[in-house]
């Protein structure tokens, strides 16, 4: 699998909300896992889900769908949480970052491989979702992957229904 | 010169050595300062001491502007030990400004050669020549010291009439000593000066070693006339004839390497040189010091573009330091070292051992096959449970340090400051051994030199002032540190001008910030907490010092970011007091679990005074409403309630108990619902009025010097947390100061007392108004028909014979009883309609406690209390029976001092009663409370017994 990447690959792993799909470059996925109890943050951002406990560290679960602007997630067997890497798991420290977050997403799709070339600028808008939250899109079998930039995930652009957020 | 740094960890050691020397050495100059000119040897000599290990380990590493510069304090300060020099002001500046460039080049040891000291080594340099105060005209004097210093050591002939083996230099040289050669004549060296050779010797042998000499082991008695000895000493080339009492001429200094060359080269052939210092790696320094040009020269020419940024900043006198520290701190904050001691170290390793122990144990007993012995598993957890929380604690205690650290800075300040400020100006400091942790300590120190600088500047008045005032020149602040409550409490005091506030409301006022009958409403408290306005400041002119009203603003918000809360009193002229308060440690705190509805909180339970529980039948009474805020009448007192589910804005929800789901809660307020419609509240399931889910659970919490009460569903449990920090996109929610792991893994929110408080508008100022109303009326009530003040106040003031406090009290307008003061331990309000009646005895409830109440008229032949319209009594606790009984009193009439009054014992028969007298016109029965409350069969203690002694009248 990954040995078997060419310098020009990239792999996505694909996941639906609501009726889009969207895809992660696996390189800023630190895990995936599903039905973590969440604890519920009053007074927070409605995007923000709540916490959970990923092996003693505290991960802020955003709610991908609220973000995009369509309700709040309906849990289900099949959604996850995919939680993404933050800058101290790059740096190697075990406790240094706070800032850890996992999106929760309706239903994880496949992984695929994508040639560099394949991937093309996102439109300024796809379907109802803003484009600034998408880096690039790919045409699948299945439909058109839209690839999320999770740096513009975490600082939304616009202000959000709290205020001061971010 | 960096070469020479061979091993990194023996420089980390030097600079902690160092930092440590240094910042004892500044408290010792001021008290050197403090006692000249009568100085105490000791501290001379700690001081010098210090200087000189600093120097010696420099010069041995090879930072030679430190070098330098403590070698120049030195020399100064070996002037003041032999009482040539009294340290005088103008003198001990120079040394603690020395100070503070030692400071920063340490701090910042890789670049301390950029540090400028060029200004400052020819004043010290000056005073070691001369004891008047240095001056830009006797400037012109250092430079021809110092060529004379250099002349001392020019000429390197490396001859020696007698042999010396290069291992024995080589050695000499490691141990970071210099060599000299000493020429000494018999005859007016030591002859003239009634000395013999081995007083010489003993001399060189206690400031170094000699490693050669042409006197042989024959001629002690009587040596050559020309003595020539090399020696080897740690001690520099001035210092030397004065430490040896030798001629200037007699003392040559000669270069290790050099020397060993010669010797190595086997024929000891004359190598002349030129003038050159003596040791090679002096060299850079040396050229880098032309001593006639003070201009602000970079000591390299070829200095890295990093010298260019040090120069300016460590030109610039006390700020240099702070400023130069702060790259160095942000390059690596993690090899920052503490000290732990060993004994403490000891402990952690038995707790590491008994650890493993314990997992042995773990092991053998939880095998593949599952669990053997099922006791010997409970025994194991138990003691892992016992070693970690021991392993906690003293981990924890490793991070604690003596607030010592951060208090030692501030006789410096205070006394540079005053000397700035042309005031006179005393620290004290009580409680420096108060301990507290690394992180708080360190965040502590700008927000208390700010405060610090504040009491300086604008507290303390100048000595004009205070003289016309009449009061001490000097000016004292008081910096007090104690534990109260698992919390450190910091007063700083000062006993200056205090705080104006009504120039604080005036400028408030202009600014806009309020209008007048705004401040004209404000209480005291709240015009003094004006001061924290962004943007105020009472200082007439902004000074270098302060003034510029962005202060109290910064230090408050610091220390609430630690967790702390800051407190302000003030008396204008008398002084101001500011008090802090501050968790002791952050990482791991007690907590109190609670929960709301599903959700769980940890509340922090330091700000946690008492639990209070409202039964759901007394809500109606006990909760009253005052404004939009719910009230909670405790002991007198009014206390604000907030409901932590609607700060957090939670929708209600209820257990429903029959389906254990949770459920949306359609009753606005618990206490509303005695109003409800008598129909509906038929339609209500009974096991919704008055189950104890019902019930008012209040944590009452303390924020600064205010209460309030924080209404949770049901609190849960008390647990160790540790406290993790909000996420970045959750930080702006002030209700929360960090989140943990509770002990099943699930995520709670720590809850933020103070933030808490903000959210829900709290408004304690209102809740003080309308307790103060309530005082006056009940003020009022009481003092219809006596004649309290005068009464008791006449008699107080009359004289020194016997004197009885007595208080009186009567449950029917025609008889009254008294009590002396020293038998009553409290005096409580009850209400009537509180009392309970087991069998024909009546109890109240108070504290959680059931007390007897003792009615006199059941004991005694009196007449039972009139009717009465109101619903309050009083209930007087006794001292005998450790505050277990009361005695029901319908109203108190007063509190008199009777001086050597007869009590007619004859009266009344009982023996519940000692006698009575005629006080204020009344015939009074003086009560004996413990006959009193024997005969209501409450039960004594044998101490009761053996203190009634003391009651007797």
């Amino acid at each position: 699998m990954m040995s078997s990447l060419t310098s020009t690959q990239r792999q996505f792993i694909t996941f639906w909300v609501d009726e889009y799909l969207l895809g992660l470059d696996i390189l800023d996925i630190r895990e995936i896992n599903s039905h973590m109890s969440t604890t519920f943050v009053p007074l927070a951002p409605p995007a923000v889900r709540g916490l959970i406990n990923l092996r003693g560290q505290i991960v802020t679960i955003m709610d991908l769908r609220f973000l995009f602007g369509l309700g709040h997630t309906t849990l289900t067997e099949e959604t996850q949480n995919i939680v993404l890497k933050s800058l101290a798991d790059e740096n190697g420290h075990g406790d240094g970052g706070n800032d850890r977050v996992g999106l929760l997403v309706d239903r994880i799709g496949d992984i695929i491989t994508v040639e560099e070339n394949d991937l093309e600028p996102p439109p300024a808008n796809i379907g109802e979702l803003d484009g600034y939250y998408f880096s690039q899109v790919v045409k699948l079998p299945q439909g058109v992957a839209s690839i999320l930039n999770p740096s513009h995930l975490l600082e939304p652009q616009q202000e959000q229904p709290t205020g001061k957020a971010a | 010169m960096m070469a020479l740094i061979e091993d990194d960890s023996l420089v980390q050691e030097f600079i902690t050595e160092s930092q440590e020397h240094l910042s004892a050495i500044e408290p010792d100059l001021l008290a050197m300062e403090g006692q000249a000119p009568e100085v105490d040897q000791d501290i001379v000599n700690r001081i010098f001491r210090a200087i000189h290990s600093i120097k010696g380990a420099a010069g041995f590493f090879g930072f030679e502007k430190l070098k330098q510069l403590s070698h120049a304090m030195e020399s100064v300060l070996m002037r003041v030990r032999d009482k040539q020099l009294v340290p005088e002001a103008y003198m001990v500046e120079p040394l603690l400004l020395g100070v503070d460039k030692l400071r920063c080049m340490v701090e910042d040891i890789a670049n301390s050669e950029l540090v400028d000291c060029e200004a400052l080594i020819p004043v010290l340099t000056h005073y070691t020549q001369h004891n008047t105060p240095y001056s830009a005209a006797g400037n012109a004097q250092s430079p021809a010291t110092e060529d004379n210093a250099k002349a001392n050591v020019a000429e390197e002939d490396f001859t020696l009439p007698f042999g010396v083996e290069p291992e024995v230099i080589t050695r000499a040289k490691a141990q970071g000593n210099y060599l000299f050669k000493l020429q000494v004549s018999a005859a007016t060296d030591l002859h003239d000066h009634n000395r013999s050779y081995a007083d010489l010797e003993k001399t060189l042998k206690s400031l170094g070693k000699v490693l050669g000499s042409n006197v042989g082991a024959d001629e002690q008695e009587a040596p050559p006339e020309a003595i020539v000895l090399l020696f080897a000493t740690v001690l520099e080339a001035d210092l030397l004839p004065a430490a040896l009492e030798l001629p200037e001429e007699g003392i040559v200094q000669w270069n290790a390497d050099k020397l060993l060359e010669s010797l190595n080269a086997a024929t000891a052939k004359p190598t002349k040189k030129g003038s050159k210092k003596a040791t090679a790696k002096a060299a850079p320094a040396e050229e880098a010091t032309p001593p006639s040009t003070p201009a602000p020269e970079a000591p390299c020419a070829t200095a890295e573009a990093p010298a260019q940024a040090v120069q300016p900043v460590a030109v610039a006198k006390p700020p240099a330091a702070p400023a130069a520290k702060a790259p160095a701190a942000a390059a690596n904050p993690e090899n920052d070292t503490i000290r732990v001691r060993v004994d403490l170290l000891n402990k952690l390793m038995d707790f590491a051992g008994e650890l493993v122990l314990s997992r042995n144990q773990l092991t053998r007993v939880v095998s593949p096959e599952g669990i053997e012995d099922k006791e010997t598993l409970t025994r194991v957890v138990q003691s892992i449970d016992m070693v970690t929380s021991a392993l906690q604690e003293h981990i924890m205690q490793t991070r604690m340090q003596p607030i010592e650290a951060v208090f030692r800075r501030f006789p410096r300040v205070v006394r540079d400051l005053a000397s700035q400020l042309g005031k006179k100006i005393d620290i004290k400091m009580e409680g420096q051994e108060v301990e507290l942790d690394k992180s708080i300590l360190e965040s502590l120190a700008d927000p208390l030199t700010h405060m610090i600088r504040n009491c300086c500047d604008h507290g303390i008045e100048t000595i004009e002032e205070r003289r016309a005032a009449g009061r001490p020149e000097h000016g004292t602040i008081l910096m007090h540190a104690y534990h109260e409550g698992g919390q450190m409490n910091l007063d700083i005091k000062d006993d200056g001008r205090g705080i104006d506030v009504e120039k604080v409301g005036n400028k408030a006022v202009r600014l806009g910030l309020m209008t007048q009958p705004e401040f004209e409403a404000m209480s005291h408290q709240e015009r003094l907490n004006l001061i924290f306005h962004p943007g105020l400041s009472t200082a007439e002119k902004v000074s270098d010092v302060s003034g510029r009203g962005v202060g109290m603003d910064v230090v408050r918000s610091n220390i609430v970011k630690l967790g702390g809360t800051i407190h302000l009193d003030s008396t204008l002229g008398k002084g101001t007091t500011v008090r802090l308060q501050l968790p002791l440690t952050l990482a791991i705190i007690p907590s109190l679990v609670v929960r709301v509805g599903p959700h769980r909180f940890a509340i922090p339970q330091v700000n946690l005074l008492e639990l209070v529980r409202v039964r759901a039948s007394e809500i109606h009474q006990k909760i009253e409403h005052c404004g939009k805020a719910s009230v909670l009448r405790l002991r007198g007192r009014l206390l604000p309630l907030v409901k932590l589910g609607e700060v957090l804005q939670l929708e209600p929800t209820y257990k429903n108990p029959t389906t254990g789901q949770w459920e949306p809660e359609k009753r606005q307020q618990l206490e509303d619902q005695r109003y409800a419609d008598p129909v509906q509240v038929e339609q209500i399931p009974p096991v919704q009025r008055k189950a104890p889910q019902s019930d008012y659970n209040i944590l009452v919490l303390r924020i600064a010097n205010n209460q309030y009460g924080l209404v949770v569903d049901e609190v849960l449990d008390t647990e160790e947390i540790v406290v993790k920090p909000l996420a970045k996109n959750l930080k702006h929610i002030k209700a929360f100061s960090g989140t943990t792991i509770m002990g099943d893994g699930q995520v709670a929110m720590i809850c933020d007392v103070n933030g808490l408080a903000a959210l829900s508008h709290l408004n304690f100022s209102d809740i003080e108004a309308e307790e103060s109303r309530r005082r006056d009326r009940e003020a009022k009530r009481s003092e219809q028909g006596t004649l309290s003040v005068s009464s008791s106040a006449a008699s107080g003031s009359e004289g020194t014979k016997r004197k009885q406090a007595i208080i009186i009290f009567s449950n029917h307008e025609e008889e009254r009883f008294a009590l002396p003061l020293n038998d009553v331990l409290r005096l409580e309000k009850i209400k009537l309609s509180e009392l309970e009646l087991v069998g024909n005895r009546e109890f109240i409830t108070y504290r959680g406690e059931s007390m007897p109440l003792i009615r006199l008229e059941d004991y005694l032949a009196v007449r039972p209390s009139s009717a009465q319209e109101t619903d309050e009594a009083f209930m007087i606790v006794p001292t005998f029976g450790s505050g277990k009984a009361g005695i029901y009193a319908q109203r108190i009439v007063d509190t008199v001092e009777l001086e050597d009054y007869h009590l007619d014992e004859h009266l009344v028969g009982d023996q519940q009663v000692n006698g009575s007298a005629v006080v204020q016109g009344h015939m009074t029965l003086f009560l004996n409370a413990q006959a009193l409350l024997q005969s209501a069969g409450v039960w004594l203690d044998a101490e009761d017994l053996l203190a009634a002694g003391s009651g007797a009248y």
